[in-house]
């Protein structure tokens, strides 16, 4: 089911209220500083190009959400898999899977302790692999759905050796693949700016175009 | 202190190069002084403390890695806390030292808890669940420790190639905008005739002061980015810096 702006807003911890204004407010200062601009040069160009660059501005503001929940999906998910290292140490330590998840949860944030504790909940009355599933199902991540399989299955089998060896197999393997995701999304994170640079050898390009044209116009004028 | 000494020294240098570029540009001293003091206390206010609270963190950490390591292998060796804490303590650097000496009234397990608060990091807080169960129970601290290790060393290879990634960037970062700042210095005295005509327009000079000021905000959303650290803290997961 597709969920409204304002719920979009406010699962992602933000005020809708504040969101608006903010955006009325940009709306508000990209009319008045193509007014103003319009008034001091006389000529329809720069206005027109201070509304253009106003409307992209509201255009990447309103889709920055989308992005958002993205961003706050990867770090539920990161977080799990830095917690499951933590769970590791306590399964190998000797705790058993319930009590190694209670234990998980003072390292957790809010959205996962609730989670650890509903399935923990569950897993009082229902010692099937429901709630396990139900666990899975927050993070929308495959990954995580086949870890939780994998610790079920420990549970399952009486959490001997061979499942926890199997279960740390499986979760070295995501371990490594998501440092070297840790390590890609840091790179590409900083790859974005390349193009800073370039937008503005554009901005200086089309500046200088532009009081060239004007000189010219000035000119034509005069003859 | 070298360290940040280096940065304020090519920070300065860049203010300075940019406040040049402004005054090529418009010949206007006032515009020019007006972007060399924004650069200054961007600098001096956001910039250097993102760098000194990275470093501090970094330095941390690695010191942590340091800690722990040598601790399980002491402990494995000598099979006392006290014997470790010793060994332990005598190679870690001096500011540690300092620290540690205050501690003189403290019990070994007291000494342990206390450096919680040094060591911010979830890690350490494993470390010590560790150690608590190896003094009730016994066992191969090692092999109890081993997902902890493995856990810290991937840390710890994770501090170093984002630092190593980051400082690429900023060199590559930093060229694109001197090739790109370059274009107004070169058309000043290439288009000079024309440039006598647009120096006095007030949209050139905002032009080219928004420009300057869009180099500065790609700095510090470089650095911002550059020095941000997916180390986790020790409550609910905060990010420690």
């Amino acid at each position: 089911m597709k969920r409204s702006l304002k719920d979009r807003i406010n699962a992602l911890g933000l005020s809708y209220q504040k969101e608006m204004m903010f955006l009325i407010l940009l709306i508000v200062i990209v009319i008045a500083l193509a007014f103003i601009t319009y008034i001091f040069v006389k000529q329809i160009y720069f206005p027109l190009f201070i509304v253009g660059g106003g409307v992209i501005a509201v255009y990447f503001y309103l889709s920055r959400y989308s992005s958002l929940e993205r961003k706050q999906e990867k770090e539920h998910v990161d977080q799990l898999i830095s917690l499951l290292s933590y769970f590791e140490i306590f399964i190998s330590n000797g705790n058993n899977v319930y009590t190694s998840f209670k234990m998980l949860i003072p390292y957790a944030d809010i959205f996962i302790q609730d989670a650890i504790n509903a399935m923990l909940m569950q897993i009082d009355v229902d010692k099937t692999i429901g709630p396990y599933i139900n666990f899975a199902s927050k993070f929308n991540n495959r990954t995580i759905e086949s870890l939780m399989l994998s610790i079920y299955q420990m549970v399952d089998n009486g959490e001997n050796t061979i499942e926890l060896s199997e279960f740390n197999l499986l979760f070295n393997n995501i371990k490594e693949k998501h440092f070297d995701e840790m390590i890609d999304s840091h790179k590409k994170s900083l790859d974005l700016f390349n193009s800073f640079p370039l937008i503005g050898a554009g901005a200086i390009t089309i500046v200088l175009s532009l009081c060239i044209v004007s000189i010219i116009g000035d000119y034509v004028n005069v003859i | 202190m070298n360290n940040n000494n280096n940065k304020l020294f090519i920070f300065l240098f860049i203010s300075l190069a940019v406040a040049v570029v402004a005054y090529l540009a418009l010949e206007n001293i006032f515009v020019s002084i007006g972007i060399l003091a924004l650069y200054l206390a961007t600098t001096i206010l956001l910039l250097l403390p993102k760098f000194k609270k990275y470093d501090i963190v970094k330095n941390r950490y690695h010191e942590c890695y340091h800690f722990i390591n040598n601790f399980i292998i002491t402990l494995s060796i000598k099979k006392s806390i006290s014997g470790a804490l010793e060994t332990t303590v005598g190679s870690m650097n001096s500011e540690f030292i300092d620290m540690f000496n205050g501690l003189e009234n403290m019990s070994e397990n007291e000494k342990l808890d206390y450096l919680s608060s040094y060591f911010e990091f979830y890690d350490y807080s494993l470390f010590l669940q560790i150690v608590y169960i190896w003094q009730e129970e016994g066992g191969d601290i090692i092999s109890m420790s081993k997902y902890l290790i493995s856990n810290i060393r991937h840390n710890e290879e994770y501090l170093t190639k984002t630092e190593s990634i980051s400082k690429r960037k900023y060199i590559e970062i930093g060229i694109l905008w001197a090739i790109s700042l370059s274009i107004i210095v070169v058309l000043r005295f290439a288009l000079s005739e024309f440039y006598g005509k647009v120096k006095g327009q007030i949209l050139y000079i905002a032009s080219i002061s928004i420009i300057l000021t869009f180099a500065l905000l790609t700095i510090f959303l470089l650095v911002q980015k550059g020095t941000s650290l997916n180390l986790k803290g020790k409550t609910n997961h905060e990010k420690v810096a």
